[in-house]
């Protein structure tokens, strides 16, 4: 072999061991890599991959329904439709623009509203959300009002509409020779209004009064944008609006809009709307704080409970959220071939639990009698309850509002008037604190005949007004009561015995009886509410800015001055008066029914104190209560019943208030005085307390006191005096609320 | 025959062997990528086969000496077919591969490989041969100048090729024709000038626009796995390939040591996959057959690279060892670049895996390099 030939196969062999070394390398990089992802972190790569295949669909509970004491539904769960679209499936832009031009014409959408969709698709495209459903339109129409959930009727004649997208405006088809309205106007109701055309060409007009548009052609105002017809073939015949089915345009279409979807969920539905919204109260869509609060509870467009019933049993009502996990594939369609449990660990599927049905101890009819006989007056409270056990069997604010409006569309007219409304209708006045007048002249009896103050004996004459601490009381008839004795102070509603007895209680006395009877204290009501004030010396040392003065235990006395009260509290004070004693607990719940019909809870009396009052001392109170009514002089003598006999004590609270920026009209209701009622029937053995105020309402006999009596005849009507003697009494058809001469 | 030799032949029978358990592998794969997607692939991996086998064959008992003759004609014919599917090619994925020859469509950047390195083969040996100091020159003395023509031959189906667009199968070319070129001997000095070339090739490339956007993309996805990009016109996110590439990644690793075993591949069956017959078959073999599996098949990839390299270093004259380098170039190359890339080490370039990726053309070159092997194999020795 030459020397040339050895280095030949030197450098053979040279190229041979390099080059098989660099891919040995190679692939020991490859081994490596191998190693590193099946054994080092094949769990955490199973995991993953795992949960990435895995989708968890929520499962929205269904919220509990709220009945009155009698079965009838308060609120409910109406289907409400809406439509989403899942990006992913629109990502390209030919089918975005297929899908975004079918929703336009089917909804139909306005061109604003379409690009803000097309930017949010944009938008959860670019943020790695692409499976994240859009919103897209909600509260759609199906056969059923998406207002009241009422039934929508078919029209005969369908009226076909033209929506241009590019101003949002619904156009009705009309010929260019018309000189006036059309009469009728597609939905039964006929008008006669002029026609004013737009301009010489013609094309578009509107009709003067109703602002109803008209158009003879088939573009948008500037001809571009063509017009979308729709065929509105469903009436309310409620509001008369006529509406076109949406659902079903759209589920006709779902097969060539790839990524749309409709969802059914349920929004609550008051079917008495107005009636006992303040007890029942409203929902909305839940904040980031509260769903950060309660963590898992809320989805994002979860609503809550705000006020009322509604609020105060939120977490009864709502129930627990079930899930459902499913395997998605690649394409996001869920997969059946692979078992579900092998990759979701065995819990596929955890049922959503109801929530619980509340049973008020409300009777919805009697509510609707409180309302009615509310009826002559602009703002007030009434309050009816079973003295006994505490039950509240009406509850009513005036004015109210909308529960159904105020959960879910409130539209901003709406809101603005409601807040703006000087007689407050947001607030609960039957637990909102006021002066109560005369009606808190049982506290100061019962204190008085407790600390043996007074005896029934006690006798003070009445000259009209009293001399205390150098300036004059007046009592409210300036020419004098004479002698009075307690029962005919009640019964006359004597000032000045109750400014004397009160100057010999003293301030703290005449408090701690105060609180014996729950004033400025709960009442139990599980909603919220204000306790309202029972002022004591120290009191006044720390809040009155001349610090405590004699005289204010004169005003505490008759119910004046710092004192206030709610109309709960009142009828709660009564209701210890006439059962014996009890400081009831006031229930508006009366049990809580699960799912499958069990009784959940039921809720019983609940006695919170006692007067500590001897029983002759109330009896003696209850005397003058019933001579109130029932005794010729008696202030509430007007109220007499003839079947069955009725007690009360009427109030009339000096309440004058001055507020800036005021109407004439307003600032003359607010000079009035509160008109206080607080009744109970029958006198003998009292079935139901009823306590009706009047904010600004006058004389407590003459505006409270008439719809006291009506309440109590409702109650009676519908059984709630057991005992008492059937009443028959003429209705007047001038007078049917036994007004009198007062209105 | 010496104890040498029969050594020799012992090795060749296992490699015969090797290469039929890699079909095995394949079609089975294909079966199992099949009833995942319900296609059938399997079948027609089948036919690849058995005309890969026929070539099989007629490559390992074709005379060398005409397969010498006749590589500038072949080469011709590559580039002529690859310059008529630029023309009349059909697209399929933004990207223009296939010609239509006698009713089927064919891949001629697949053939181009195996075109190149037998023009690149042919060249060297010729080059030896006319070469008064072949002394000199095999002791690894090629400077740039000497190589203009070498180079020249590949840059032509380099530039045809990444016009397709197909980055992977252009670099493999590049990378065989560089391992054959390495192989022959490279001067020292020209050695560090081509690298440092290379080092400024790539940055001109990225500024001037010679590497496209989306292969950039592919590149910034690799670096910074975090990395998205969204285009509002095509609503395209670019993490979506992304994401299909970690979803390749976790099918891997899901497969832990035994693998979840054929057909319960859940990463598969869910079709997280993308091109799970193809380019992406790796990840279902691994999630089904685990790191044994995957152990296993490196090994019979890496015994076929040292049997053609060992094939190489006994072959009987220069064209013959180039031929055989430049054959195992082509599949050590694209094994290493398809799993390096399905197992998320470098970036998304589109390449077939030898044996397991279904193919036609792919099957039918890969057959042609391996019999081309084996035929050097048989008749190896010096002459």
């Amino acid at each position: 072999m030459s020397a040339l030939h050895r280095s030949e196969v030197a450098h053979q062999r040279r190229r041979f061991a390099v080059t098989l070394t660099v891919f040995t390398a190679l692939f020991v990089a490859l081994e490596a890599r191998f190693f590193y992802l099946q054994i080092l972190h094949g769990e955490d790569f199973r995991e993953r991959a795992r949960i990435s295949a895995i989708s968890s669909e929520r499962i929205p509970p269904r919220r509990g329904l709220i009945r009155d004491r009698n079965g009838e539904l308060l609120a409910t769960n109406a289907a409400s439709f809406r439509v989403e679209l899942t990006p992913h499936y629109v990502a390209r832009e030919e089918q975005r623009e297929g899908v975004l031009d079918a929703l336009q014409t089917l909804l139909p959408l306005s061109e604003t509203k379409r690009a803000e969709l097309n930017n949010k698709i944009d938008e959860a495209l670019a943020n790695r959300k692409a499976w994240e459903p859009i919103r897209v339109a909600q509260n759609l129409v199906s056969d059923t009002s998406p207002e009241h959930g009422g039934p929508l009727k078919p029209l005969q004649n369908a009226l076909s509409t033209l929506y241009c997208p590019v101003d949002d405006v619904t156009y009705l088809p009309i010929d260019a020779k018309a000189t006036a309205c059309p009469t009728d106007r597609g939905d039964g109701v006929t008008t006669r209004e002029p026609l004013v055309w737009d301009d010489e060409t013609r094309k578009f007009a509107t009709c003067k009064r109703s602002g109803r548009r008209f158009t003879t052609g088939l573009t948008c105002p500037g001809g571009e944008k063509e017009l979308i017809p729709n065929l509105k073939n469903l009436r309310d015949a409620k509001t008369g609006e006529v509406f076109s089915n949406q659902v079903a345009a759209i589920r006709a279409r779902l097969h060539d809009m790839p990524g749309v979807q409709i969802k059914t969920d349920f929004r609550r539905y008051y079917p008495n709307h107005y009636e006992a919204a303040h007890l029942l109260g409203y929902m909305n869509r839940v904040t980031a704080k509260e769903r950060e609060r309660w963590r898992g509870m809320y989805a994002l467009n979860d609503v809550i409970g705000r006020t009322g019933v509604e609020q105060a049993l939120e977490h009864t009502l709502r129930g627990e959220a079930g899930r459902a996990l499913h395997v998605r594939d690649a394409k996001g369609h869920r997969s059946e071939t692979q078992a579900i449990e092998e990759l979701a660990g065995g819990q596929a599927f955890e049922r959503a639990v109801a929530g619980k049905d509340v049973w008020l101890t409300i009777d919805i009819a009697l509510q609707a009698e409180v309302r009615k006989a509310f009826r002559y007056y602009k703002s007030g409270a009434a309050i009816v309850i079973k003295p006994n056990t505490g039950e509240v069997l009406a509850l009513y604010s005036k004015p109210g509002f909308d529960s159904n409006i105020w959960s879910g569309r409130l539209t901003k007219e709406e809101w603005d008037s409601t807040t703006s409304n000087p007689y407050t209708p947001l607030i609960n006045k039957a637990v909102t604190p006021y002066a109560p007048g005369s009606v808190y002249k049982i506290v100061t009896s019962a204190a008085a005949l407790a600390d043996g103050i007074a005896t029934p004996e006690t006798t003070i004459d009445c000259p009209g007004h009293y001399d205390f601490g150098g300036r004059r009381f007046h009592c409210h008839n300036r020419s004098g009561h004479g002698p009075v004795n307690l029962t005919a102070a009640l019964k006359l509603s004597c000032d000045v015995y109750f400014y004397r007895i009160g100057e010999m209680l003293g301030m703290d006395r005449l408090a701690e009886f105060g609180r014996r009877f729950g004033f400025g204290q709960p009442t139990g009501l599980p909603t919220k509410e204000r306790t309202g004030r029972v002022p004591t010396r120290q009191w006044h040392a720390d809040h009155t800015s001349l610090g405590w003065q004699p005289g204010f235990t004169l005003s505490t006395a008759i119910g004046q001055g710092s004192l206030t009260a709610s109309p709960a509290q009142v009828a709660r004070s009564f209701a210890a008066l006439v059962n014996g004693g009890d400081l009831v607990r006031l229930r508006l719940i009366d049990r809580l029914v699960d799912e499958e019909g069990r009784v959940a809870m039921s809720e019983r009396r609940e006695v919170s104190g006692t007067l500590d009052v001897a029983a002759r001392d109330l009896d003696l109170i209850r005397v003058g209560l019933d001579e109130v009514v029932n005794d010729p002089d008696g202030t509430g003598h007007d109220l007499m019943l003839t079947e069955f006999s009725m007690s009360g004590k009427t109030g009339t609270a000096e309440a004058a208030q001055v507020r800036a920026g005021a109407s004439e009209a307003l600032a003359r209701w607010l000079t009035e005085d509160h008109a206080w009622f607080t009744s109970y029937a029958p006198s003998h053995d009292a079935q139901v307390i009823i306590v009706v105020f009047v904010e600004h309402g006058g004389s407590g006999s003459k505006h409270a006191g008439p719809i006291a009596k009506r309440i109590t005849l409702a109650t009676e009507k519908l059984g709630y005096l057991a005992g008492a003697v059937e009443l028959e009494t003429e209705i007047d058809a001038d007078d049917p609320y036994g007004l009198g001469e007062t209105r | 025959m010496s104890r040498r030799h029969i050594l020799q032949e012992r090795v060749h029978v296992v490699a015969f062997i090797v290469i039929a358990l890699l079909a095995t592998i394949s079609l089975l794969s294909q079966r199992n990528a099949d009833w995942y997607s319900g296609d059938d692939f399997y079948s027609l991996q089948v036919v690849w086969y058995i005309i890969g086998g026929v070539v099989f064959v007629l490559a390992s008992l074709i005379d060398l000496r005409i397969v010498e003759r006749l590589s500038p004609v072949f080469y011709g014919l590559c580039i002529l077919g690859l310059v008529l599917t630029a023309f009349f090619g059909t697209e399929v994925n933004n990207s223009q591969r296939w010609l239509r020859v006698f009713g089927m469509n064919f891949q001629f950047s697949e053939l181009m490989k195996l075109g190149v390195v037998l023009a690149l083969a042919r060249w060297f040996h010729m080059r030896k041969e006319r070469a008064p100091g072949a002394a000199a020159i095999h002791e690894g003395a090629y400077r740039i100048r000497d190589l203009l023509q070498p180079i020249a031959l590949c840059t032509l189906p380099f530039v045809l090729i990444l016009t397709q667009p197909d980055l992977g199968t252009s670099l493999v070319i590049v990378l065989v024709a560089v391992t054959v070129t390495l192989y022959e001997g490279l001067d020292r000095r020209t050695l560090i000038m081509v690298a440092l070339t290379g080092l400024v090739i790539v940055p001109v490339a990225w500024e001037t626009g010679g590497i496209k956007e989306y292969q950039k993309d592919r590149v910034r996805l690799w670096v910074n796995p975090d990395w998205f990009k969204f285009d509002a016109d095509t609503g395209v996110v670019a993490k979506g390939r992304h994401l299909q590439s970690e979803q390749a990644v976790w099918a891997i690793g899901s497969g832990k040591f035994w693998g979840r075993g054929s057909r319960d591949g859940t990463q598969s069956r869910l079709k997280y996959l993308p091109e799970m017959h193809t380019d992406m078959i790796l990840a279902t073999f691994a999630e089904e057959q685990g790191f044994v599996g995957c152990t296993v098949l490196l090994f019979l990839f890496w015994f076929l690279v040292f049997w053609g390299l060992r094939t190489a270093h006994d072959a009987r004259d220069r064209f013959c060892a180039l031929v055989a380098v430049g054959a195992i170039a082509i599949v050590g190359w694209q094994v290493f670049i398809n799993i390096g890339m399905v197992a998320g080490l470098l970036p998304i370039v589109g390449l077939p895996l030898p044996f397991l990726s279904y193919g036609g053309s792919s099957t039918i070159m890969l057959m042609a390099c391996l019999g081309l092997l084996l035929n050097v194999a048989l008749h190896r020795g010096r002459l």
